[in-house]
């Protein structure tokens, strides 16, 4: 004869596996969907060891924020612009992507980690046009206009971009200083 | 201490960069004065502006362009409430009728009233005068807005988008001129000063009020300036002339 006792035992045990089947199948298949995705920044290294970024880069961004806030430091090793610059991917048009699109650098990681940002309500998501970086590490549709049009200003005959409405002003005064 | 002595090093330079010749001599006063980015702001400048009411017209915007592009402060066509960090102000003089127009913007007060009644501490002045919010630290809770006699700050009430790298602004926070600090930190002169040089009447005139030998200072000395609201004795940044 069983006891009552032990049917109650069994019955609860059973309960507990079962929970915690569903529970661990839960928390597996939304890891999986999560996975995040993360793109190698432009140039060869980030502004600190790579581990450390992994680690710290929110260290460095915060203590960045008051000095520049504060005592109008301009320093660009920790700037939150730069990270911008260095992280943003590209479309196939050459148009930029924004730094927290779901699936791009900071966003993905975040997401992952369950990290919600404030920074990018403010913050500029894309760089700027005429932002300096940008001309020695991303060659996007608009640099391709520059070089195309810096051929033109020497004379060459290979220029095909002059008629691009997307040839801004500005970029055309880059050239001509 | 070492603000103060690169603060002296730069005026000597810039002795030097007159004296050395007038040719070459304005580019290099310009790189001599430039602040170094690692530099921390010091209290032996203060930033500020002389506005000149009588070369400021009355159908000019020139200024108020100038500062809405800079910080891609577009509106949403409601007056009422959109971020406006300067406007134009015309003055008529009930028995002559003579109109004069001035730009009215943060006044960048030595006692500035909207640091004092702010919860956080996001309401503050930089060492070298220039008025700022901390948005990190702000609540929204427009304390500030209120207490400025000048109506010089507005709130943001709605998402933005396309802000610009360098002046980064968002809903549920409180804005006012920033003198372009971004700009000054570089000895660059505000975006409306520029604008007012370049495309409007020349009006406005930028630099340290500390520094007897600055053009600024100079003008200040030689001829008479207001400042809007002196009875409130806020010793305001910025000054007006002929008004
Ligand atoms: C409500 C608007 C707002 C939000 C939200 C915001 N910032 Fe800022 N941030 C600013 C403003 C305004 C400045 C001053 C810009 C200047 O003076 O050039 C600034 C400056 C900075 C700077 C120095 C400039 C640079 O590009 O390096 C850093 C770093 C920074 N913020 C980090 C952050 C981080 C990290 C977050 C999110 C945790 C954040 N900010 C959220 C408005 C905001
Ligand atoms: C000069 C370009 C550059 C700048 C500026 C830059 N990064 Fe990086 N970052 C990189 C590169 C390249 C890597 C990949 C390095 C590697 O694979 O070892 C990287 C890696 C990282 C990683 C680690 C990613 C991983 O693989 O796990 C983080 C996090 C990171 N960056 C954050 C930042 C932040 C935050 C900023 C701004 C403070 C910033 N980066 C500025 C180029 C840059
Ligand atoms: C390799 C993954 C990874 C990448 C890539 C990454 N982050 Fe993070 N970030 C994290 C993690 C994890 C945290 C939370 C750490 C914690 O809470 O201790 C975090 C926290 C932050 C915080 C602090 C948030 C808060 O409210 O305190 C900021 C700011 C931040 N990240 C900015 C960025 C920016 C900007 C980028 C893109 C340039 C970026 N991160 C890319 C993993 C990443």
């Amino acid at each position: 004869m069983f006891s009552l006792q032990s049917i109650t035992g069994v019955i609860k045990s059973a309960f507990l596996t079962a929970l915690t089947l569903l529970l661990t199948s839960v928390i597996f298949s939304g890891a999986i969907a999560a996975e995040p995705v993360i793109p190698r920044g432009k140039g060869e290294f980030c502004v600190e060891p790579t581990d450390v970024m992994r680690k710290d880069h929110m260290k460095f961004l915060l203590h960045q924020r008051d000095a520049t806030v504060y005592d109008g430091v301009r320093t660009k090793k920790h700037s939150l612009n730069e990270c911008v610059t260095c992280h943003v991917q590209s479309n196939t048009q050459g148009d930029f992507i924004p730094v927290n699109a779901p699936d791009q650098f900071c966003e993905s990681c975040h997401t992952f980690a369950s990290v919600k940002l404030d920074c990018f309500e403010c913050h500029a998501t894309t760089p700027d046009s005429e932002h300096s970086a940008l001309r020695e590490l991303l060659p996007s549709k608009s640099m391709l206009n520059v070089m195309a049009f810096r051929q033109k200003l020497e004379g060459r005959s290979t220029y095909h971009a002059v008629d691009d409405p997307s040839l801004s002003e500005d970029l055309i005064g880059i050239l001509k200083e | 201490m070492t603000a103060e002595i690169n603060a002296k090093r730069r005026r000597l330079i810039k002795g030097a960069a007159a004296v050395a010749g007038l040719g070459s001599g304005l580019q290099l006063v310009e790189l001599a004065l430039a602040k170094s980015d690692e530099e921390a702001v010091s209290a032996l400048q203060r930033w500020g502006l002389l506005i000149d009411s009588s070369k400021c017209a009355t159908n000019c915007t020139a200024c108020v362009s100038g500062c809405n592009e800079e910080h891609n402060l577009e509106g949403f066509d409601r007056p009422e409430t959109d971020a406006q960090w300067i406007r134009k102000l015309d003055l008529t003089d009930q028995q002559t009728q003579h109109v004069s127009s001035l730009p009215m913007l943060c006044q960048h007060c030595e006692n500035p009233p909207c640091v004092d009644v702010c919860p956080t501490g996001a309401s503050f002045k930089r060492d070298d005068g220039i008025v700022l919010v901390d948005k990190h630290t702000c609540i929204g809770c427009r304390y500030c807005v209120i207490a400025c006699p000048y109506k010089a700050r507005s709130f943001v009430h709605e998402s933005l988008h396309n802000q610009k790298s360098y002046s980064p602004r968002g809903k549920g926070t409180v804005e006012s001129c920033t003198l372009c600090v971004h700009r000054v930190d570089k000895d660059l002169s505000p975006a409306c000063v520029e604008a007012c040089n370049t495309k409007g009447n020349g009006a406005m005139m930028f630099g340290d009020l500390n520094d007897a030998d600055s053009e600024i200072a100079k003008q200040m000395k030689a001829a008479p300036s207001r400042q809007v609201r002196e009875d409130l004795g806020l010793n305001t940044g910025v000054r007006y002339q002929n008004i």
